[in-house]
Order: C-alpha cells, then structure tokens, then sequence
C-alpha cells in the first residue's frame, strides 16, 4: 500500500481551500497578460502550504485572487476556488465580503503600509468584531487587546491605544497577525509576511504562525519567495514561474529531490551555511512577460537542460508519490 | 505638536505685518486719486492740494504707512474721505455679513467636492470618474459672476424660488437670511468646489491604492466603510490645507458677488473704497479680510496636524 505522503488530507471533508485549474488574466492597454494559469493547489486543516516563485510568478495574484482583492483589470477567467467546499467565484460581492475576516484573512507583506496610520492599533485589530459579529466598539478594543496579548505583544492594554508608527516591525506584523486572527478563519493567507522583517523577527512571526496552526487547526497559506522560510515551516510546497506551478510536493522531498531545473537553479541560488564559500549560481535570463507568452516551457530559454520537445509545454510528471513537476526532462529519464 | 502651534503663531503676526506693507504700497501704486474721486475731475490744482494737505496725502508713504499701521494697532481704522464717516464701526457691522456668505460657499464647496471627488476616486478611470471629472472642469471654467447672473435668471425670475438680492440679519429672520444667502453662497460654492473636487480625487486615489485599504476590504469592510472611516480622514490631512487657500481665494470672489446681490458685506465696502479711491476703507477692509484667511490658514494647519497622530506624537518620540 502506497504511504500516506500528505498526512492532512482527509476523506472525510473537502480540504479548507482547493484552487482547481485557476487562471486570471490582466485586461490593460498593453494587451491581455496572463499572470496565472491552470493553477491548481489544495490547503487543508492545519497544514501550511507555501507557494514560491519570484516576482512575476503569479503568486500574490494567485492569493489576491482567492479573497477577491485583486486589482480591477484583473479577470478570473477560468476554473474554480472552493473554501470548505462552497465555490468562491459565484459569490456576490457581499457574500464575499462576509466570509472575508470572518472565515479568511489575509496578513499582508508590510505591516507598516498595511495598517492605517491615523487609526489606533487596538480598533483596527478590533474592528472584525465590528464588522462581522455586530460588536460595540468597546468590546471589540476589549478583543483586540486580548488579540494582541495572544500574539505576545507585551502590555497590551497600553499597546492597543498606540499608532502604528509607535510600534515596530516585529510588533506591526504581530498586530497583523492578531487581527487577521480575530474571528478563528478556517483560512490564513499569509502574502510574504517575513519580507519586511528583520531575520531575527522573521523567525518570531514563522513560530507564531505555527503556534496559530497547532492551537487552532487553521490552514495556512504562505506566499514567500524565500526558500528559507518554507523549508522552516512548510508541510507542503508550490513552486511557481510565470503563471504556472511547475513543481509540487512535500517540503523535505522537493527539497532533497528538486525535479524541475527552475527549483534546481532556485535552490543553487540561495545561500546556505555549507556553501557559504561556494559561490551562489544566479540564473540566466527574466521570467517571461506575462503579455508574450508562447506554447512552450516558460522556463525554456533560461534551462541549461532544454530539450526539443520544449517547444510544448509539458503538463505536471509525476516525480515519485505526490511529487510531480512540469518538465519532459522526467519523461527522459524513464525512457 | 505644541511645538507646531507655537511656530505657526510666531509666524502669523510677521506675516500679517508684511501684508500690510504690500497692501498699503499697492493702494498707493494704482493709478487715481482719492482727491480727483471726491472732489471730481473739475477739481481745481488747488482744491486738490488742500485736500491732499489736509488728509496729509502729501507726506512721503512710509510716513503715512506708520502713522496708519500705529492707528490700526489701537484699533482707529481711520474716517473715510468720502463721507467722513469712521471706518471702525462700518467694518464691524459688515463683517458678519461676509463671514457668513464665505462660510456658507465653503460649505457647499466643501459638500459638493467631498462626497464627488471620494466617489470619482472610488471609481477611478471608470465612466463615473470621467463624468465627474468633467463636471470639476466645467465648473471651475465658470466666472462666479455669471454663475451669479445665470442663477438670478433660473431661480430669481423664472422660478421665482429665491429673492434675487437684500440682505436681512440672521438674528432677525433665520429663515430669510438664510434664503437671500443661498444664491450669492452658491455662486462662490460651485466654482469653488472644482478646485477642492480635484484635490479631493487625487488625495482618495492616492490613499485608496494604499496597502491599509486592502487590510480593510481584507477584514471584510464595504466600501462605504472602507472609504469614509479608513480613506477619508487620511485625505482630509492635505485636503485641508488647499481648502484654506480656496478659502482664501473665495473671498476674492466676495467683492463682485456681494455687489451683485446687494449684500452689504466687507466685499462691497472694498469695491467701493476702490472706485473712490477711499484709502482708509479700502485699506482697513482688505486688512479685515487678510486677518481673516490667515487666521483660517492658522486653524486649518493646526487641525490638519491634530487628524495626523503622527504629527501629534512627533514631539513626544523624539
């Protein structure tokens, strides 16, 4: 009998959040740019998935596009985004609205733009129990300081009636992360959360996510493009380019087995504490305009392994048991 | 933060000062004379001389700048060389007259601009944005005389909804006061509201693309939510400090539109001190309206800072 590679995956009920055949496009006066296609990844309950890739890789849009807070010349122009089961993109704009906060929550790149400068800390924090729960404004300062205390903000009486340019980066990302907390969302997309954060803060706010996972079960979803971050405290991974996932699996296997030359080049390119003497591989080339894309691998024409065959895209291979990874090189080596 | 206010009033009286001195200078720069506009342009060399001694005109400027400027300061505005009349007691009464007639324009400046430039910018680069932006643009292209004449002919003569010029004090006939001011407040309030309107779209675009707005439609906040408790407070802190110059401006359109509608207000005592070439009313009365928009630049920028928590805690951090 096969092992169970994805230990979270349930029978029993449909994962937090299934993306099934995603594409989005941007409608601007440039042309038509598909920035996401055919993405298809599952989140489930107590699982945090990352989702890597550079910039241009689609992968905030992927996430934007999941809360439906994407840009207006963004379209979804096919396939399907399920929550627990029920399909996002037929949901009106208020249907939407209520789930928002409420059943997912975003915690955003960077928490000093992301919190609103003229508002205090303890009623943005608070504010979910306003909009959500009909709170009064008093017992929602009264959660948000509580919020804040659960994050390990400390004094968080005081703290709350602070402004966000009082607060710290560390401290920000916590606020952020109290009030994406708010409600217990079945779903956290976490959009590059460690980004604008000092390395030492990063490692706090990756713990926090953790603990948020093992006390509350929530699914996470962590957009990141930094290796680091997802091999800390990832389950599962996405690796995308250009719009499309082109390797998926479990962290410590795609890690040690990394089948798609674009993960390859991306893992030679991050430094790590062996290698740290070696010197660091940049990869040749720029990702692919989302305006030209052609029908081939969209990595082709920065693959030192390119293949004639290349010239088509190949679908996702099966690398071993839930691995797969979008590359004919797979198919070679079995023949 | 108190330290804001202390240099915003160290300020204020230097510069009320050296206004002064561009006003004086630029009444006594104009071409005219007070003596040909009283005594009439069959006024002998003579006369006008005499007149001239006697008002002590003939004194060189900076003699008669201090003696005015040291007047002013003990709160003698001077009498008028047309009728003789103080000039003080004139002002005072008329003043209320065009505080009142410049609030109510702001206000409807202020009401049309707010609520529409939010809106285009809500909306931006969709049809909604277009037609308001043209709408700004119209409306700031009109002469606030003609807006006066258009809305005389629409709501005075042919509708018949307004009187079309008087004045009744506020505290004799709310209502009638109220009523009389509509259309000359309206005619400063739209020209107005063009340049506010714009300010008011550019702030809310501005503050609409920022990350905070996305956290607050993230937790699930509506747009009317999102753009009059999150957005609008943020706009409003450089919104204000072109509301106090528009403020300013406004009453620059107070001199023709309050002859227009007969309104005797502080604009129609300038007008007048203008055409008799009255130094002593033009003067005092565009001092009056100077002490006024300054005052209001003042209270503006300390509000903008009182909106901004950053501002507040400037001090306090370092």
């Amino acid at each position: 009998m096969q092992e169970l590679i994805r230990p979270r995956r349930r029978l029993d009920t449909p994962p937090v959040l299934a993306v099934d055949n995603l594409s989005v496009q941007l409608q601007t006066r440039q042309g038509t740019a598909r920035v996401v296609e055919g993405v298809s990844l599952e989140v489930w309950p107590g699982e945090i998935v990352g989702v890597i890739g550079e910039s241009g890789s689609g992968k905030t849009m992927t996430a934007l596009s999941i809360l439906r807070l994407m840009p207006h010349v963004a379209r979804i122009v096919g396939g399907d985004i399920r929550l627990s089961g029920t399909s996002l993109p037929s949901l009106s704009d208020a249907q939407m609205r209520k789930l928002r906060g409420n059943r997912m929550a975003l915690i955003p790149q960077d928490p000093l733009s992301a919190l609103n400068p003229v508002q205090p800390i303890g009623r943005q924090v608070g504010e979910p129990f306003v909009l959500h729960r009909r709170s009064r404004w008093q017992t929602a300062w009264e959660q948000a300081v509580r919020l804040l205390g659960a994050v390990h903000l400390p004094l968080p009486e005081t703290r709350a009636a602070e402004y966000p340019h009082q607060f710290s980066g560390g401290m920000r990302q916590r606020a952020m992360t109290a009030m994406a907390l708010a409600l217990e969302p079945d779903l956290l997309i976490a959009d590059e959360p460690t980004t604008a954060l000092d390395v030492t803060i990063q490692a706090q706010v990756l713990r926090l996510l953790g603990e948020i996972r093992d006390e509350h079960e929530t699914a996470i979803l962590l957009i990141t493009h930094d290796l680091g971050v997802v091999a800390e405290s990832c389950d599962w991974v996405y690796v995308m380019y250009a719009g499309r996932i082109v390797e998926e699996g479990p962290v410590g296997r795609l890690f040690a087995h990394p089948s798609h030359p674009y993960t390859q080049a991306l893992l030679n390119a991050t430094p790590s504490i062996e290698l740290a003497q070696a010197e660091l591989a940049a990869i040749p080339g720029r990702i692919p305009s989302p305006y030209e894309i052609g029908p081939g691998c969209r990595f082709a024409d920065r693959c030192a392994q390119r293949l004639a065959r290349c010239a088509q895209e190949p679908p996702l291979l099966p690398v071993a048991a839930e691995h797969l990874a979008r590359c004919w090189l797979l198919e070679e080596v079995r023949a | 933060m108190l330290r804001l206010i202390v240099v915003r009033l160290a300020w204020f009286f230097p510069t009320i000062l050296v206004t002064s001195m561009v006003l004086f200078l630029a009444v006594n720069v104009i071409p005219g004379s007070a003596a040909k506009a009283a005594l009439g342009i069959d006024a002998t060399p003579q006369a006008i001389a005499r007149f001239e001694h006697e008002l002590g005109l003939d004194r060189p400027l900076y003699v008669q700048y201090f003696e005015w400027l040291a007047r002013v300061l003990q709160g003698d505005f001077g009498t008028s060389f047309q009728n003789r009349v103080p000039v003080g007691p004139e002002i005072l009464a008329r003043l209320p007259v065009t505080l009142e007639l410049a609030l109510l324009a702001f206000l409807i400046a202020n009401l049309i601009a707010v609520p529409l430039g939010a809106f285009a910018a809500y909306y931006h680069q969709r049809p909604v944005d277009t037609v308001i932006s043209a709408i700004a643009t119209l409306f700031g292209a009109i002469p606030n005389f003609w807006m006066a004449t258009l809305l005389i002919l629409l709501l005075g003569m042919t509708l018949r909804w307004l009187p079309a010029g008087g004045y009744v004090p506020f505290a004799e006939n709310p209502a009638m006061n109220l009523r009389l001011l509509l259309m000359p407040a309206l005619s400063l309030g739209v020209v107005s509201s063009a340049l506010l309107l714009r300010i008011m779209r550019a702030e809310m675009i501005e503050v609409l693309s920022s990350d905070y707005i996305r956290t607050a439609f993230a937790k699930g906040a509506n747009p009317s939510v999102v753009i009059w408790k999150h957005a609008l407070r943020n706009s409003l802190i450089p919104f204000l400090t072109v509301g106090a110059v528009e403020f300013g401006w406004l009453f620059g359109g107070v001199v023709i539109i309050e002859d227009i509608f007969l309104l005797p207000g502080l604009g129609s005592l300038v007008l007048v001190g203008i055409i008799n070439r009255d130094y002593p009313v033009l003067l005092s009365s565009v001092l009056v309206i100077t002490v006024v928009v300054l005052t209001l630049n003042l209270v503006v920028d300390i509000l903008a800072a009182v909106l901004d928590p950053r501002q507040v805690h400037a001090r306090s951090e370092q």
